[in-house]
């Protein structure tokens, strides 16, 4: 048999807040055993993981906007100006509703706007939406009407 | 045939007569031994007196006003004593006895005396003069204004001098109440410009169109300052011949009215910068407001989704499942709450610094600091921190706002301590010229007094040096440091409160400087006055 392609996801997420990742973590485990995690806690570990990534890619990238040091405006930036990644669904998550954030987010080439929520039952909504939207091939061009999801 | 003689005496007296009446003369002869007074006829008239009759002295008196009868008696007397010359002038007012008829008269004559000094003829004219005096104290009247004027008025003759200065005039030019004016040419007044101007446009104009007005000035004789005049001056005719025999000149000191306007200009001026600094400052304080209010509902409800997060979990486990976790899930819950606790504390704090009272009082920094570290006492000696403080000088200060300043300052470099090192801070101050500081954005003409705190903690990169002051930026995640990240941006408002700056300056695990510079004096040469 051919070298079998491997089907197991990773799914990349770069939040600074540990309960936030703790939520992520419980939520996707109970969506879709079968993704594989991984975290960066600030901008700065998010691109030196990114880095070492080699030839293969996260298949998806959960993005905090609001991180100490570098935040998630520069990394999208950074990490779309890679030609790499270029193809890399980015999903942005953010407290709260800003049209200038959501703006500056779209033209800086993220492929969804996320809120975080206030319910968990919400968050594993959302998370199973994603994965939904990234199945169909959706995500990587998404239209503005589409672009923001929330509770 | 009458003798050639006697004709030319009676032609002669015929000839006299009417000249005298030609000239409505009033003629009187007064025999000062037989008191025989004659008058002609228009005398008579003047004096109301009975035509065909003679003439008594009574009756002359009675025309004679009352206020002046007392001096023309004094008058006749002296023309009668040979001593004074017997000259006799004198004006007075007749209201005539008979009609009423009111005239003013001159009377001027002469008395003859013979060899002994006895008065033997008192002889004379009088003249009617009633609108010569009315002219005369119509002019006076003018005359008393003009002298009286605050504006100059002079009169320029063509041959280049004025044959009148009124007194304000003179003081105008800067010459004496007495100096004779017809002797000082005019290009004495003026500067060589002013000079040429006058000869090109002023006198041509005055020549042409009898008239000229406008902005001019003119040379202070003894002190040489210009002073700008408005000038308003005319062609004066000879009022016989029509032609011009000189120039009348009405002329304002136009300073009070320029400085009034300068004056006015100027604090037109000033007020519009008030205004445009006040408008900078609204504006500054709105952006202020806008942000800090963005910002602080933003990290506001970050604790408070995460609360409800938590409870939203436990809901669908349901109740009572798991208490274990519930029991950790109640515990984060706890600390959330804290943290918005935190938040509003520090947020609260932060907008107080611009509404509470700016009360300065001079005191002691090193005192002040002695202060602090007494109340951080716990958390020094927890940490087995050491101290290294300078002697600093007086300065005017928020006690209250300063004492935060250093509280924050030194719990950060407690809480940012290197693992396994003795955390130790380092205070020392020194005066800084503005000019060094400029860049932060201070005044070059002043001087400061800089206040530099040192740690040995784990610093941050050079690329921070700026932004750890702005509201939330935070280099660390907040599970890693506690903090609200407003701390420094307290420290950055209470300097801004002090007219000071603040700069910061992080070396990655060698330590932190932070700079704090005071406004010390207005200028330089003020140092001695803040020291003690």
């Amino acid at each position: 048999m051919p070298g079998s392609i491997s089907t197991t996801k990773t799914i990349l997420l770069a939040d600074d807040d540990e309960d936030d990742r703790g939520f992520f973590r419980d939520a996707l485990r109970e969506v879709s055993a079968a993704i594989q995690l991984e975290m960066a806690a600030n901008g700065i570990e998010l691109i030196d993981r990114l880095g070492r990534y080699g030839d293969s890619s996260p298949d998806l990238l959960f993005l905090d906007l609001n991180m100490p040091r570098k935040n998630g405006y520069e990394c999208l930036a950074e990490i779309r100006s890679d030609h790499k990644f270029r193809n890399l669904p980015i999903v942005v998550i953010s407290t709260s509703v800003q049209p200038e954030a959501v703006d500056q987010v779209y033209n800086l080439g993220a492929s969804l706007y996320v809120v975080k929520p206030n319910d968990y039952r919400q968050l594993k909504k959302i998370i199973n939406d994603v994965l939904d939207m990234f199945a169909g091939n959706v995500l990587i061009t998404p239209a503005k009407e589409k672009f923001i999801v929330q509770a | 045939m009458q003798p050639h003689s006697i004709q030319t005496i009676e032609e002669a007296r015929d000839q006299l007569a009417f000249a005298i009446d030609a000239a409505e003369l009033a003629t009187w002869d007064f025999d000062p031994q037989t008191k025989q007074f004659k008058g002609n006829t228009r005398f008579k008239e003047w004096f109301g007196l009975d035509m065909d009759n003679e003439i008594e002295l009574d009756k002359i008196r009675d025309s004679i006003s009352e206020k002046d009868l007392q001096r023309v008696a004094d008058a006749s007397a002296r023309a009668l004593d040979f001593s004074t010359g017997g000259l006799f002038e004198v004006e007075y007012s007749i209201a005539n006895a008979l009609t009423g008829q009111e005239r003013v008269v001159r009377a001027k004559g002469k008395t003859l005396f013979d060899d002994e000094q006895v008065p033997r003829r008192f002889t004379g004219i009088i003249q009617d003069i009633t609108s010569e005096v009315s002219v005369r104290e119509q002019r006076q009247r003018l005359l008393k204004l003009v002298e009286n004027s605050v504006d100059l008025m002079s009169i320029l003759n063509l041959g280049g001098t004025n044959s009148y200065i009124n007194p304000a005039g003179r003081e105008l030019l800067g010459i004496s109440e007495d100096a004779d004016v017809t002797t000082i040419p005019i290009k004495d007044f003026h500067t060589s410009d002013q000079i040429a101007f006058v000869e090109a446009e002023i006198l041509p104009s005055v020549m042409n169109k009898g008239k000229w007005a406008g902005q001019f000035a003119i040379r202070h004789f003894r002190t040489g300052e210009i002073i700008p005049l408005y000038n308003n001056c005319h062609r004066i005719d000879d009022p016989h011949t029509g032609a011009p025999i000189g120039v009348g000149a009405v002329m304002r000191d136009m300073r009070p009215e320029l400085n009034a306007r300068n004056e006015l200009e100027r604090k037109v001026r000033e007020r519009t910068r008030e205004l445009q600094d006040l408008n900078d400052e609204l504006e500054r304080k709105n952006k202020e407001l806008a942000s800090f209010a963005y910002v602080s509902s933003h990290d506001l409800q970050e604790p408070l989704r995460k609360i409800s997060t938590f409870i939203s979990r436990i809901d669908e486990n349901g109740w009572g499942q798991d208490p274990e976790t519930e029991k950790e899930y109640f515990e984060k819950i706890k600390l959330s709450a804290a943290r918005m606790q935190a938040l509003i504390n520090d947020l609260l704090r932060f907008s107080q610094l611009n509404t509470s009272e700016k009360e300065f009082s001079r005191r002691n920094l090193t005192e002040l600091i002695r202060e602090v570290l007494g109340d951080l006492s716990e958390s020094i000696q927890k940490n087995n921190v050491v101290f290294a403080i300078q002697d600093l000088v007086v300065l005017p200060v928020i006690d209250f706002q300063v004492r935060q300043l250093f509280s924050n300052l030194v719990s950060n470099s407690i809480k940012f301590g290197r693992a396994g090192i003795q955390p130790s801070i380092t205070v020392s101050g020194k005066y800084v010229d503005g000019i060094d500081i400029e860049s932060l954005g201070a005044d070059a003409g002043r001087l400061y007094y800089q206040v530099k705190l040192e740690d040995n903690g784990i610093g941050f990169e050079p690329e921070y040096n700026e932004r750890v002051f702005e509201v939330f930026q935070r280099l660390h995640g907040r599970s890693e440091y506690e903090g609200t990240g407003i701390g420094l941006a307290i420290c950055k408002k209470i300097m801004d409160n002090h007219y000071g700056f603040i700069a910061a300056q992080g070396d990655p695990d060698k330590g932190s400087v932070f700079y704090l510079y005071f406004p010390a004096a207005a200028r330089k040469h003020s140092k001695d006055q803040e020291e003690g």
